[in-house]
């Protein structure tokens, strides 16, 4: 084997080695990494299963039209006359599709969902009106699906025509809002990473500061001395990244059983799902660069110290 | 081959510790340095191995002006130069062996051309058997050899030495001076800062004397 190659592996393994021989103290550090990584990965995960719910509404848009037309005791007929009325509307070229939901439909919907079974059945007439939910054509933008609603609110017979894009913009923000935040909270976590990395790796460069002076006047180079301290905070960084995701994975494990029940509840399709593996992947590459940018920091400030030294002033 | 012109250093301090000192020695010569402590033998010896850096004048070694030298080309340079210091400077984590290998491994040299090149070094100051020890289980008179081993194991151009026998009995002081000899005997510059004045009147050595940092008289005969 090359020997340089196999000077970089026996560097590694020494590291490995040393880290192994303090294990409390490794496993310390490793944890506080994990934890700060663990923070920002959850939240992301969380607005990014926000943000889908949020998305897949928002991709089939869809307006709610209520008529407007009195029953007059024959429900049937009603019925009739509202998807007449419906396959009217089918010939505008901006509507794509019509759903029709009776007030008997509508009805039985809200009796099983609402946990009001009971009450409803008192009631002695049915108050809700006939629905048509229109789903406008693809190509439709938000504003020529606005000037469809006003028309169709516009028509007799029309109660009132709702298109529900509002909240559905408002938790767009929110979530927008709510990624930014992670952002930042992702930034100060790195800043973190780097002070506890430099941390340990100034550590350990006092621990061998006899070894550093000896190599330093023996001939080593810079490279030379810098490369036990470069793996030290690259390993620590990737290793605290594993945790990271391990704690991150268990979190999501956790919060997964009670979200789903919650989202049951509201009839949403709402999972938060695993970590994905890219999503992963690149948290595990940016804390160890982040782990060796903090090592070649501490051990950059070490080595200028030495050189000052050299120079004589 | 070593040449100061006009070199003063001063400390950070204020201490002047070489006051435009101008000397040379020869490639292939064996210069012993003497004087008080404070005198200004460590200093000399720092600037050569490039430890410190004159304020003023020149240091040249083999024709180059080594202040010039800066990153890499100060690691090249220190590996062209072989230094046993009083204190030995041995790693106590490591076997002898390893501590003799240090200067090899840092010039990222051949994996078994390492191996050959610490035992003959070994060999040379007559510790192979106790190559697997830890400098700490040796006296200190072995540890000066180990220190000695790893000063000549990268085969440099010159040896510097600083007060190697200083810590040391004369029978003891004496070995390790004869192998200091025997080194220069194959063309390496060696230059040893010592008290020991009984080694002086050697053979075929100058003196360098430094009196607060001067020159005192070069090349002299010692007369104490």
């Amino acid at each position: 084997m090359n020997s340089y190659l196999l000077r970089h592996l026996q560097v590694f393994l020494d590291t490995l080695g040393r880290m192994w021989a303090a294990p409390a103290a490794t496993l310390l550090t490793m944890s506080i990494l994990g934890i700060a990584l663990a923070l920002p990965l959850v939240l992301l995960k969380i607005a990014d299963s926000l943000q889908q719910v949020a998305g897949n509404w928002q991709g089939k848009p869809e307006i709610s039209v209520f008529l407007s037309m009195d029953a007059g005791g024959d429900l049937e007929d009603l019925d009739q006359r509202a998807i007449s009325y419906g396959q009217n509307l089918l010939n505008n070229p901006a509507i794509d599709d019509i759903q029709y939901i009776s007030p008997q439909q509508a009805l039985e919907e809200f009796k099983e969902s609402s946990g009001f079974g009971s009450a409803v059945d008192q009631l002695s007439d049915n108050p809700l009106p006939p629905l048509l939910v229109i789903y406008p054509n693809a190509d439709q933008s938000l504003e020529d699906i606005q000037k469809l609603v006003q028309d169709l609110e516009e028509r007799a017979d029309v109660d009132s025509a709702n298109f529900d894009h509002r909240w559905l913009q408002r938790l767009g923000a929110i979530v927008d809002l709510f990624r930014f935040a992670v952002l930042i909270l992702a930034l100060v976590m790195s800043v973190g990473v780097v002070l506890i990395v430099s941390n340990t790796v100034r550590m350990s460069i006092l621990d061998r500061s006899d070894e550093i002076e000896i190599v330093n006047q023996v001939g080593g180079t810079e490279g030379f001395i810098r490369r036990p301290f470069l793996y030290q905070g690259f390993l620590q960084g990737a290793l605290g990244g594993l945790i990271g995701i391990l704690i991150s994975s268990a979190i999501l494990f956790l919060l997964s059983r009670p979200v789903e029940q919650l989202a049951t509840l509201y009839q949403s399709q709402f999972r938060i799902g695993w970590l994905d593996q890219n999503t992963a992947l690149i948290a595990l590459v940016a804390i160890s660069c982040l782990g060796w940018l903090a090592a070649r920091l501490t051990v950059d400030r070490h080595l200028r110290s030495l050189r000052v030294s050299a120079r004589g002033k | 081959m070593i040449r100061f012109s006009q070199v003063s250093k001063k400390y950070p301090n204020g201490f002047e510790a070489l006051k435009n000192l101008s000397f040379q020695i020869e490639q292939g010569a064996f210069c012993f340095l003497t004087g008080q402590s404070g005198a200004g033998k460590s200093t000399l010896l720092k600037l050569i191995s490039l430890t410190e850096t004159a304020t003023r004048g020149q240091v040249l070694v083999n024709d180059i002006n080594i202040s010039r030298l800066r990153g890499n080309k100060v690691a090249k340079h220190r590996r062209a130069i072989g230094t046993v210091y009083q204190d030995h400077k041995l790693l106590h984590d490591r076997t002898v062996e390893d501590n003799v290998a240090l200067p090899l491994v840092v010039a990222g040299c051949e994996y078994r051309e390492t191996n050959r090149r610490v035992r003959a070094a070994l060999d040379k100051v007559g510790l192979l058997k106790k190559s697997k020890r830890y400098p700490i289980t040796l006296s200190g008179g072995e540890q000066q050899r180990v220190g000695i081993a790893r000063a000549v194991v990268g085969r440099p151009d010159i040896l510097l030495a600083d007060e190697p026998t200083g810590n040391l009995d004369p029978e003891l002081a004496d070995e390790i001076m004869q192998l200091f000899f025997e080194f220069n005997r194959v063309e390496v510059t060696v230059v040893v800062a010592t008290h020991d004045y009984r080694h002086l009147n050697s053979e075929n050595t100058n003196v360098i004397r430094l009196v607060e940092g001067r020159l005192s008289d070069y090349p002299g005969s010692v007369d104490e």
